[in-house]
């Protein structure tokens, strides 16, 4: 009897174990498909910081060329804009990852919001300031008691330090979400982004050749832009995971850049699907700035990498302004180079 | 090209020009129609656009007016709320066109506790809602609406955006600054808008008919399309974005003098289809947009170019007609040209009496006629050229002449050895006879006799050298080689001898004297060829042996035919002999042996008829006067003479005097009374004997013995 119901045992240990590893067998081979992942949590939400442009090609890249799930990351991108400041969702946990400027992120972090930066994007500054030849200006001194428009907070840092260099003397107004008041001839200077808003100047009918601009990153003012950031506790809870989504990113920008004509026609399917006024043109001048910022020609820094030297200055410039108090540390802000180039 | 005919030529050439004039027409007329078009499609642009536009003015101003109104009365005076509310409402309510309606004051400005201030009404479905504008989140003074107005201190129309309710409805808003003086500066207060919706000018814009698939668009001051039948370009793209995706400068170009308050008729590719077309553009107003009127290039130029096509198909039907008209016609005419050409040919082939119809055009009519004329004056020349070789056939034997005519080398001077055989005839005593008869008798007389010998000269293929009078002077053997000439030439003598029975019975019928031929024939090597010089020619033959043929002529009786020795060698074997006669010549060492033929055999087998030749002795003489003749005088007479023997062809005559053998007589007969008989008979001395005492015989042969002396001969012979 024991022999026969050891044998049953020993028989249903047997299958039981050959049923358990059939069963492992199956699911290790089932293709990978969200629903099943996002039973085990590996579903991120990701948003970035405007509505859908080639700002963000990298991401929109990755997502639709499966890099993203390569890594086993199942990513939703949310729609962005201006009524979904990254800053706030990201606190009140409506998405995992998103896009800040350094500035307003080291800003954020000496509030005391908990973000680090897994990845450094954008190394070099896209903003500068443009002026009609016609209006006068073609030095910096010559903006001397004119109208300059700025967008808000730490958009005002950089050109403020211009200013300052120069010894300008400005009356400074607040630029809304067009170049209308610039256009217009309501301001002699506005602020503009390299990659958005000067090209807009051009598309509303100026031509190069009759703008002066001023490049804030020539003029010394090197402030690397957007970057991922997500929270602290993101990181620390599965690192390996905000890795992966960066890793993922900026395999997406790598792809973007040498797949220009297949990375706007994915960005532009997310433009159209938000229903957004731009065109491709457009897109097309902002995906190759992108490239001009998020690898600078003659840069040594790592795609993803931010500097400890280039954050204290930026930081330090903040607090030059007055709009922080203390400069976060870099240990607690930024982690992840070596771990990202770990390969 | 060369041998095309007339018709491919007069086709070509025709077709060619006319082609070349059609065309040119047709190009000038496509040029000048299109050149037509574009001036009236840029009329025709410019009252649309102005209609369009005015249209839209109208719309437009109608909406300025009342935050124009509105700035106006919070200029004057600091407003209350209830008050300004109800001014909202009203103007609201009273101006369909406007959606929305709001004063926006400057921070402080309404109300010294309140940082914004912003009442709104604006429709909302069932009525009008009311709404205070202005909070952290709508931060109105930093929104172009308020802001550029404010800076620029100027009403102004926004540049059009997305309602924000999501819709796709295009709004635009009229801003007008009101002021408030303050340390003697005016500043701005606040800005009264008003709120529309571009559906309107949508439709109005788009309900403008340009032929089938032109339309009228706007565009905005930053060049931006508020209306395009492409929904894809609304809003999103500009003059200046379709410059760069389309690869065209030009396009930015006019974008630039559009948004600059332009205005122009330009050539563009359609920005959705890509089809050439033509666009005119003017600004609206101050509203700083821009109305743009696309004429597709296909539907402007269409009817011209329908019309042209169709002109192009009358003109290749002209063409292909026009072809075969000329080709039937220049067919027409050169049909009898054609009938020319085959008909000349006939006349080269000789027959010259070919004529071609003189049908046709005057020209060709004329030349019908000038070829039939040919033809009549060729058959007239060969007619000429006829006679005159028959003529001078008549003169030269045709042998010659026909040698003559055939080569020039015939013409040529000179001559050629030859052995020839030449036959030397004449009627005996015919100067006498004829003396005394008239001229034409004579001429009547002789050419009966030559007619007859000449025809027979000819059968036997003589060369008539010369007729002399009487005598006949021939040869045979040249031009052309004939191998048996001495024997054809004594054929032809005896041919000759025979025919004289002929003749002389037919002058015996007419009255006139008998006729006694001699001939003699002498074979021998001449020169034979052109004598004489160019101007005058004579085929003749030159030698010794003619002089000696003309030395047995005279030893030739009549009716006798008398060959000399070389002749005799060659035809002895077929000949009959019958005299021999030794002849002794002047400046001729050794006489002559001469032999009278009497027949040939052989192939030509003929023979002269016996001649009663026998002598009879008279029962009675016969008393004659003899003359002797010499070189035909008579240079004396004989004494008494009498026949003795006769015949009808000789007599023995007794006579006293002097008498030479050969000698050439004349005798009369006489009666008893010794008067001379009429007629003369004439004789040649055959022999003289001697006789008794003074009296001699002599044998006379009868030459010519008048019909008189005839009749008296026959009496006398009895029979």
């Amino acid at each position: 009897m024991t022999i026969m119901i050891k044998c049953t045992f020993d028989f249903l240990k047997k299958s039981m174990r050959l049923l358990f590893s059939l069963i492992l067998m199956g699911l290790l081979s089932l293709p990978p498909f969200p629903g099943a992942w996002a039973a085990e949590g590996n579903t991120v939400t990701f948003i970035p910081q405007w509505t859908p442009q080639s700002q963000f090609a990298g991401y929109y890249v990755a997502q639709e060329k499966g890099f993203y799930r390569n890594r086993g990351l199942d990513v939703k991108i949310l729609k962005g804009g201006p009524d979904f400041p990254p800053s706030e969702l990201l606190h009140t946990g409506k998405a995992d990852f998103g896009t800040l400027f350094l500035t307003t992120a080291i800003v954020k972090r000496a509030k005391g919001y908990k973000f680090i930066n897994i990845g450094q994007i954008v190394q070099r500054s896209a903003l500068m300031l443009v002026a009609k030849k016609s209006s006068g200006i073609k030095t910096p001194a010559d903006m001397n008691g004119k109208k300059v428009a700025l967008w808000g907070e730490e958009f005002q840092i950089q050109p403020r330090a211009f200013f300052r260099q120069h010894h300008l003397q400005v009356k400074i107004l607040p630029q809304g979400t067009t170049m209308n008041l610039f256009l217009r001839g309501g301001v002699e200077v506005a602020a503009a982004m390299w990659y958005n808003e000067y090209y807009r100047v051009i598309q509303a009918g100026i031509d190069p050749e009759e703008m002066t601009t001023f490049l804030l990153s020539d003029y010394g003012l090197k402030f690397p832009e957007d970057g991922i950031y997500c929270l602290e506790s993101t990181y620390t809870k599965d690192p390996q995971k905000s890795i992966n989504f960066v890793l993922a990113s900026l395999e997406g920008w790598r792809y973007a850049f040498s797949h220009p004509d297949e990375a706007l026609d994915i960005v532009m399917k997310y433009v159209n699907a938000a229903n957004l006024p731009t065109n491709r043109p457009q897109q097309s001048w902002m995906l190759k700035r992108m490239q001009d910022i998020i690898q600078p020609p003659g840069t040594d820094v790592l795609m993803g990498c931010l500097q400890e030297e280039t954050y204290y200055q930026v930081a330090q410039e903040l607090k030059n302004f007055g709009v922080i108090e203390n400069i976060p540390e870099f240990q607690h802000f930024y982690r992840s180079c070596e771990s990202l180039h770990a390969k | 090209m060369r041998n095309s005919s007339l018709a491919t030529r007069l086709t070509i050439f025709i077709l060619a020009c006319t082609a070349l004039i059609f065309i040119a027409a047709l190009s000038y007329n496509y040029s000048a129609s299109k050149a037509t078009i574009m001036a009236d499609a840029v009329e025709d642009a410019k009252n649309l656009a102005l209609a369009t536009g005015n249209k839209i003015e109208v719309t437009l101003q109608g909406v300025e007016k009342i935050p124009r109104v509105l700035a106006d009365i919070l200029d004057e005076q600091p407003a209350r709320q209830e008050e300004l509310l109800r001014l909202l409402n009203r103007a609201l309510v009273h101006n369909p066109e406007i959606y929305g309606l709001g004063v926006f004051f400057e921070p402080f400005a309404f109300d010294p506790k309140q940082y914004y201030f912003g009442p709104y009404v604006y429709r909302h479905q069932k009525g009008v809602k009311v709404e205070f504008l202005g909070s952290d989140t709508y931060r109105y003074f930093f929104l172009d609406f308020y802001q550029i107005p404010r800076e620029l201190q100027r009403p102004m129309w926004s540049e059009p955006y997305f309602d924000e309710g999501g819709g796709n409805i295009i709004m635009s808003t009229f801003s007008m600054p009101f002021y408030r003086e303050k340390d003697g500066t005016r500043e701005v207060l606040g800005i009264a808008g008003a709120d529309i919706s571009l559906m309107g000018l949508e439709k109005l814009v788009a309900s403008a008919k340009i032929y089938e698939s032109g339309y009228a668009f706007l565009i905005s001051q930053n060049g931006r399309f508020l209306t395009h039948p492409d929904k894809n370009l609304i809003m999103r793209e500009s003059m200046f974005s379709l410059a760069v995706s389309k690869n065209d400068p030009e396009l930015r170009r006019i974008g630039r003098d559009m948004i600059r308050g332009g205005q122009g008729f330009v050539p563009v590719n359609d920005f959705s289809s890509g089809k050439k077309s033509w666009m005119y553009y003017t600004p609206l107003g101050h509203s700083g947009w821009t109305l743009g009127v696309i004429f597709p290039e296909e539907e402007l130029f269409a009817n011209v170019r329908r019309l042209s096509q169709r002109l192009i198909l009358i003109g290749f039907i002209g063409l292909v007609f026009l072809g075969v008209v000329i080709t039937l016609l220049s067919r027409s005419i050169t049909k009898p040209l054609r009938t020319l050409a085959a008909t000349t040919s006939a006349l080269g082939h000789g027959d010259f009496s070919v004529t071609v119809p003189e049908t046709g055009a005057k020209e060709i009519k004329q030349l019908a006629h000038s070829f039939n004329e040919l033809g009549e004056q060729l058959t007239d020349y060969m007619e000429k050229r006829d006679f005159i070789r028959d003529t001078f056939g008549r003169y030269v034997t045709q042998e010659v002449v026909k040698r003559l005519l055939e080569s020039e080398e015939a013409l040529a001077l000179g001559g050629e050895t030859r052995e020839v055989t030449l036959l030397f005839s004449d009627l005996r005593g015919f100067t006498a006879l004829t003396a005394e008869m008239h001229p034409e008798q004579v001429i009547t007389f002789l050419n009966r006799y030559l007619e007859k010998m000449i025809e027979i000269l000819i059968d036997y293929r003589a060369v008539i050298d010369e007729i002399m009078g009487d005598g006949i002077l021939a040869f045979f053997g040249a031009p052309e080689p004939l191998e048996d000439h001495p024997a054809r030439a004594v054929a032809c003598a005896l041919t000759m001898q025979g025919a004289m029975e002929e003749i002389n019975a037919l002058n015996a019928a007419d009255g006139l004297p008998h006729l006694e031929m001699g001939i003699a024939v002498n074979t021998g090597t001449v020169v034979v060829g052109n004598i004489g010089s160019e101007k005058r020619t004579k085929y003749s033959v030159v030698g010794a042996d003619v002089n000696f043929a003309s030395r047995i002529e005279s030893y030739a009786l009549g009716g006798q035919v008398l060959i000399g020795p070389a002749t005799h060698w060659r035809v002895k074997d077929i000949i009959e002999v019958g005299e021999v006669v030794r002849a002794e010549m002047k400046g001729v060492p050794e006489p002559a042996t001469l032999y009278e033929v009497r027949a040939i055999l052989g192939p030509y087998n003929l023979r002269l008829k016996e001649r009663q030749e026998t002598l009879m002795p008279l029962a009675q003489s016969l008393p004659v006067h003899i003359y002797r003749i010499k070189d035909k005088i008579i240079t004396g007479a004989t004494g008494a003479a009498e026949i003795t023997q006769l015949c009808d062809t000789a007599a023995v005559i007794r006579f006293a005097g002097e008498l030479a053998a050969w000698e050439d007589v004349r005798l009369h007969l006489v009666d008893e009374q010794q008067n001379e008989k009429p007629g003369k008979i004439y004789g040649k001395v055959t022999a003289v004997e001697p006789g008794e005492g003074n009296f001699r015989t002599a044998r006379i042969h009868f030459t010519s013995v008048p019909p008189e002396s005839r009749t008296v001969i026959r009496e006398a012979l009895g029979a």
